[in-house]
């Protein structure tokens, strides 16, 4: 037993820990070996992902903490880490993606001839690692924000690693200037915490919402939501993530589409349930209603959109949403004292974020090797590849299936336990109003669920199935050994915990019971314990799959024994006697044409035909624009800008670029300074 | 434990076998109405039966999926049968899965049948797929306000527990709240099942044609399976309308003749409301295809009138 003692698994945290930064240094120096390098930068951080999921794995199995020291910067600001429940939960996700990611990164890596500089890639990949740990182990407010930057930094670095490109450039800009704004918000934040505590610790703001009036609480948290919305890419926020994750790389975006984007996930739930505890009604309705804005606009762009990648990331924003609304009612049901329900609401949104997780790296996966092959995520210029990538087609038709929440995959599990938590908040008494809110929300869910299925039937069909629309995706090949092992890993987490939901509330209960006294027991049957009128609720994916896969076997045996084998002849698609060609198929424009035409109003599109040739009737060439952006581009963002535009162009006054003027300004300065210290 | 096995069995067999009966009786009635003679009542099991011995042709592009998808629905929409109340209260499986289940299985179904549409790289495909996908993401948040309104009086999402209380608490007939989602969840239903107004199941117009558009590329055995498990779906559908609003007559009891006498009753209620349906096929014309969104509209709205209506009352 002696192998097991909680020293034993401190030491492998600092050994992780020396891993991301061995991985992190040594790739940096060796320029000249890229091959090893990178070899070396994603085998250190396998390691480390290997190591961080097994301490996490242990803390939350024994319920144990971990603490250790590392260094006191300056006398109170102390760096160390503090693993609780929660954050040994988000270490968990950390380290299993971070294990996963390294392997698909690797054949990459490998098959990628183009990549220049790749060493630096792996390097700065382990820094990110070692910043994400950092974001959820530390517990003073001070650190947390160091680790916050660092973090913002290195996902930087990563968003303009390709940085010859001119909209990678200008998409890393973007992703800075966001990061500022969060970084004001939080700071004010924790600075108006240190007022009221005098203190740096995360465990002396436990309760702090007893101590300040409700104004002041409300300021605090929703400063603290601004701020975690904005990294969340939370709707109307959301205007760095379609541009920052097409830019970087694929695997350095498989870890920040699966990991980065829990960390405010993590810091908001850490607000809302370390801090305060609990909060007045209308925090809870106010974050259900940002959410389910957040959800419907990001579903609704989503399947707009006809690049993968931003398909991905506005499919981020929907998740987010729906992640924002599983703790907005897990927040409401705290306030109304219905402790179950809300106890059901926060697993349902740790289950999500388990969910999110796999099916959105699965995916970037997957749309990282339609990049490769042709330089583009966009999918009017690819086709037919089902027949080339077996592999990738099926780990992608998985992935959007889970996407799309559909049994028996882990994306239903998630989605049922917080519909189920929205229709009790209907069914539950309470006022009218908020009865009436729970219901629409329910219906959003619906929708913007099924806009997202709708989007991944787009994807998928359009790329993957029928002719291939352009030479370079007719000469695609399959994946690598390597990259085929990540995806299928992922596939196989996304059936466990699809049909074994007991698998990933082992987890969630540990971090549950800490907030809340009832926990769910679940093996392969999801056991929720309503009280009132309604009988205990239970669910079995695992039976109903079970059952279905002995269907489909018995009917395939039945119509073999009666009809005998399939006889089938292949023909060519009929086109009225012509030949079948590529420019025949459904385009990913006219796929979701239907949908701009409903939703037109909402979205304040407004399309441009320019036609060019000398008579309008006959045209040589026609183009066709439309702007789906135009309600929050236009109407948000572009005045904003210019305000800020016209304020600098103030502040020009005193920075004009003249070095005379520099020169007096020192001078001002330094006599004022004599005046005032005299 | 046993009796229930057999049960099951037995409720997933006589839908199975009844679907096709029904669309007879659906076609036939239409045909009167249209003072046509029409074929018999049995046309569909022969029209199976042929499907089912032929040989298949498939598009050259076409992958596994066209080969898998007839099998992969089939098998879906029957196990959803396992899960639906229908004879007797409470079907065996009721503890695996509750009405948000049956809706997700649904979505499967309606994706599966999307995506390989796609496979063959026709423009029909593409054309009736994106048609289905977006119309039924509508249609989504329409059923789930209708089946809400209906759940306000219940508080639970399990089925049988649902029409068990349904029954006891009393479905009010002179209630307005029970008009008005009844309404709603039948637009829903025409929706589902892809009938006049919303879709015209009998043509192959391309302009018109949304839900039989995806399902020109399958042939033989392929589309026999396919055809079968989209009439046991229209069951299906009826049978949670059956269930959430005219419940009177299922067996309370587990005991045989109980349930001998539910299920004449269940079959009655779906002959009958197969024949609504035909009847309002045959009183409507085709909507064009943008303003089918406005009938999910009406229907959502009626929803929310009926919830206002419950949370006030």
């Amino acid at each position: 037993m002696f192998l097991l003692t909680q020293d034993l698994f401190n030491n492998l945290f600092e050994l992780g820990v020396l891993f991301f930064i061995l991985g992190g240094i040594f790739p940096l120096l060796l320029h000249k070996w890229q091959h090893f390098a990178t070899a070396f930068a994603n085998g250190c951080s396998f390691v480390g992902g290997v190591l961080m999921t097994i301490v996490a794995g242990r803390l939350l199995l024994f319920q144990e903490t971990l603490n250790l020291t590392a260094w006191t910067i300056m006398d109170p600001i102390i760096l160390k880490v503090h693993f609780d429940m929660l954050s040994s939960f988000f270490l968990l996700i950390i380290g299993s993606m971070v294990l996963i990611c390294a392997i698909y990164a690797q054949g990459d890596v490998v098959s990628n001839k183009q990549l220049d500089g790749r060493n630096y890639l792996g390097a700065i990949m382990n820094f990110f690692i070692l910043s994400l740990i950092g974001v959820v182990g530390v517990d003073t407010s001070v650190t947390f924000l160091i680790f916050w930057e660092f973090m913002a930094l290195t996902s930087f670095a990563l968003v303009i690693f390709e940085h010859e490109k001119k909209k990678v450039r200008s998409a890393g800009y973007i992703y800075l200037t966001m990061t500022h704004v969060i970084g004001v918000c939080l700071s004010i934040a924790f600075l108006l915490l240190y007022w009221y505590t005098g203190s740096l610790e995360f465990a002396a703001y436990k309760n702090i919402g007893s101590q300040v009036s409700e104004l002041t609480g409300s300021i605090i948290f929703f400063l603290f939501f601004i701020g975690f919305a904005a990294k969340m890419g939370l709707f109307p926020i959301n205007v760095w993530l379609p541009r920052a994750y097409p830019a970087a790389p694929s695997s350095a975006t498989t870890l920040m589409a699966s990991a980065m984007i829990k960390m405010p996930v993590y810091a908001l739930l850490r607000v809302s349930f370390d801090f305060f505890g609990t909060g007045p009604l209308w925090w809870g309705l106010c974050l259900i209603g940002i959410g389910t804005v957040s959800m419907f606009a990001g579903s609704l762009l989503g399947a707009l959109q006809n690049d993968t990648k931003r398909f991905l990331a506005y499919s981020s924003v929907e998740n987010m949403g729906l992640l924002c609304v599983g703790i907005g009612a897990s927040l409401y049901f705290n306030a109304v004292g219905a402790f179950t329900l809300a106890a059901l609401a926060f697993s349902g949104t740790l289950y999500h974020v388990f969910s999110h997780c796999i099916f959105k790296s699965l995916l970037f996966m997957g749309a990282g090797v339609m990049l490769r092959a042709t330089g583009t995520c966009n999918i009017s210029r690819l086709g037919g590849l089902i027949h080339r990538m077996p592999w990738t087609a099926g780990a992608f038709l998985i992935g959007g299936m889970t996407l799309a929440s559909l049994p028996p995959f882990t994306g239903f599990m998630s989605e049922w336990l917080l519909l189920q938590s929205m229709l009790h908040m209907a069914f539950e008494p309470s006022t009218p109003f908020i009865k009436l809110f729970a219901a629409m929300v329910v219906a959003a869910m619906g929708l913007s669920g099924a806009l997202a299925a709708a989007a991944v039937v787009k994807h998928f069909g359009i790329a993957f199935l029928g002719k291939a629309r352009t030479p370079a995706a007719a000469e695609m090949q399959d994946v690598n050994g390597s990259m085929r092992v990540g995806m299928m890993v992922l596939c196989f987490l996304s059936l466990v915990l699809g049909i074994y939901p007991g698998g990933a509330f082992l987890f969630i209960n540990a971090v549950t019971s800490g907030y809340f006294s009832v926990v769910f027991k679940s093996d392969f049957i999801v056991l929720v314990p309503f009280v009132g009128a309604a009988e205990k609720l239970t669910l079995s994916t695992g039976i109903v799959a079970g059952l279905i896969f002995v269907i489909l076997l018995f009917t395939y045996l039945l119509i073999r024994r009666l009809y005998g084998r399939s006889r089938y002849e292949l023909e060519f698609v009929w086109t009225c006697g012509g030949e079948h060609l590529p420019v025949m198929e459904y385009t990913a424009a006219s796929y979701s044409q239907p949908l701009l035409r409903i939703f037109k109003r909402i979205l304040g599109a407004h399309n441009k035909i320019v036609t060019q040739a000398e008579y309008q009737y006959y045209p040589k060439r026609i183009e066709h624009r439309i702007n789906i952006d135009a309600r929050v581009g236009d109407n948000v963002y572009k005045p904003c800008i210019g305000l800020m535009v016209k304020l600098f162009k103030q502040v020009k006054i005193i920075q004009n670029g003249n070095l005379q003027a520099y020169v007096a300004y020192m001078v001002a300065a330094l006599i004022i300074t004599l005046l005032w210290i005299r | 434990m046993i009796e229930k096995i057999v049960y099951m069995v037995c409720q997933v067999l006589l839908v199975l076998f009844v679907a096709p009966l029904v669309e007879g009786i659906i076609k036939k009635v239409k045909a009167r109405l249209q003072n046509r003679i029409g074929a018999d009542l049995v046309q569909p099991y022969r029209d199976l039966f042929k499907y089912l011995r032929k040989d298949a042709v498939l598009a050259k592009e076409a992958s596994w999926l066209t080969r898998t998808t007839p099998y992969l629905v089939f098998a879906v929409v029957l196990g959803s049968v396992s899960l639906l109340p229908m004879a007797a209260l409470y079907s065996p499986l009721t503890f695996t899965g509750d009405i948000i289940l049956l809706v997700y299985l649904f979505a499967v179904v309606r994706f599966f049948l999307a995506i390989t549409a796609l496979d063959s790289g026709s423009a029909f495909g593409g054309m009736g797929s994106s048609r289905e996908m977006i119309m039924s993401a509508i249609c989504e948040a329409a059923l789930l306000l209708a089946v809400i309104a209906v759940l306000m009086q219940v508080g639970t999402t399990n089925l049988g527990v649902i029409v068990e209380s349904l029954l006891t608490g009393g479905r009010d007939l002179f209630n307005y709240a029970y008009w008005l989602s009844f309404v709603a969840f039948l637009l829903v239903v025409i929706v589902e099942t892809g009938r006049i107004p919303y879709d015209n199941p009998d043509t192959h117009l391309e302009l018109t044609m949304i839900h039989e558009a995806m399902l020109l590329e399958y042939s033989g055995r392929y589309w026999g399976l396919l055809h079968w498990a989209l009439l046991v779906k229209q069951i299906l559908v009826f049978t949670l309308f059956i269930d959430l609003f005219i419940p009177w007559g299922i067996a309370k009891e587990f005991t045989g003749l109980a349930i001998f006498e539910g299920s004449i009753f269940y079959l009655l209620k779906v002959i009958l409301l197969g024949i609504l349906l035909a009847v309002i096929e045959t009183l409507y014309a085709k909507m064009r295809l943008f303003k089918v969104p406005k009938l999910l509209v009406v229907s959502m709205a009626l929803s929310v009138l009926a919830i206002v209506l419950q949370i006030a009352v």
